[in-house]
């Protein structure tokens, strides 16, 4: 079995995810990084996905794709491995509108990890973290063998 | 808006159904609106597509395009309801100032449906829930709370 940790620094596992999932081809979402527990995925800015066609505004949905997407892959590297894993609840804030033409970056932390749950925040932004124009704060069902262990450290969430 | 139009028939029973060909992420998706034989009241479909996989292996909705589909039935329902209300001054879309799902069976590799229900219509703000279903209604995929700012306040 593969450590938790070592996933966690290896890029391919979440190229292989985003490669063979058609909705996110379809979005055109690419890896960006995957670093101390943060994972962060990149939506350009397409014409198909503007919902707002008075201004040229992204649909909330495509960000909301990107963010689930994006807290998926955070609970992947925090479990080390793949596993079934699906969406319980999810809300997501539009702090701002996405800026017409600009690329959205989704972040999000797995801060908590259970046997059976994982707890998620994330934000998404054009470039700087700290101007985000959504939150979203998730949980998500991770179907583990029963001899998994509950992580020991609860990181402080930071986005 | 020429998707108020096309809703206005869809629900006097002037047309089936219609798209939106003005709001390019509803035809990236290909929602449809059509007018429930049961109840009367709209309802967003989501034909099933491919590209709207999340899960390869079994075949799942990526949860992303359920969510996009929700908040675009309770937008629609929103909107409708708020142009319904003060047709004179209305101006543009609602825009979602937030939205909580709740996910509870996988989207199957078919279409999904979704109804909408505003809960309350003010001047400023908007709250609607929206349910989503494929094949039998009464067995709920998924649900979203929303909270909406009218526009032109």
């Amino acid at each position: 079995m593969v450590r938790t940790g070592e996933i966690a620094q290896n890029v391919d596992h979440a190229n292989i995810f985003l490669n063979v999932v058609p909705q996110l081809r379809a979005l055109d979402i690419q890896f960006v990084s995957l670093q101390d527990g943060k994972a962060t995925i990149k939506l350009p800015y397409a014409d198909k996905l503007i919902g707002f066609p008075e201004t040229g505004v992204l649909a909330g949905g495509a960000i909301y794709t990107l963010m689930d997407s994006v807290a998926g892959i955070s609970v992947f590297s925090a479990l080390g491995q793949f596993v079934p894993m699906a969406t319980l609840d999810l809300r997501i804030d539009y702090l701002k509108p996405a800026v017409p033409g600009e690329d959205v970056y989704g972040e999000a932390r797995c801060y908590k990890l259970t046997r059976k749950v994982a707890f998620v925040r994330g934000r998404a932004h054009h470039g700087d973290p700290e101007r985000p124009i959504a939150h979203i704060s998730g949980t998500f069902f991770v179907d583990r063998p029963d001899t998994a262990k509950a992580s020991p450290k609860t990181a402080k969430p930071d986005v | 808006m020429q998707a108020l139009d096309d809703l206005k028939a869809v629900l006097a029973g002037e047309i089936a159904s219609c798209g939106f060909p003005d709001i390019p992420y509803a035809q990236f998706l290909g929602f449809k609106a059509q007018k429930s034989e049961q109840t009367g009241e709209l309802v967003i479909v989501m034909p099933y597509s491919e590209h709207l996989i999340g899960t390869p292996q079994p075949a799942r909705l990526h949860g992303g395009t359920v969510a996009a589909l929700l908040e675009f039935a309770g937008s629609m329902a929103v909107t409708y309801a708020a142009a319904a209300q003060q047709a004179a001054t209305f101006t543009a879309m609602p825009k979602p100032i937030s939205v909580t799902t709740e996910f509870m069976r996988g989207g199957a590799p078919e279409e999904m449906f979704a109804r909408a229900e505003v809960l309350r219509l003010g001047r400023r703000v908007g709250n609607v829930r929206a349910l989503a279903w494929q094949g039998d209604p009464n067995k709920v995929n998924a649900t979203a709370t929303m909270t909406f700012l009218m526009p032109g306040v």
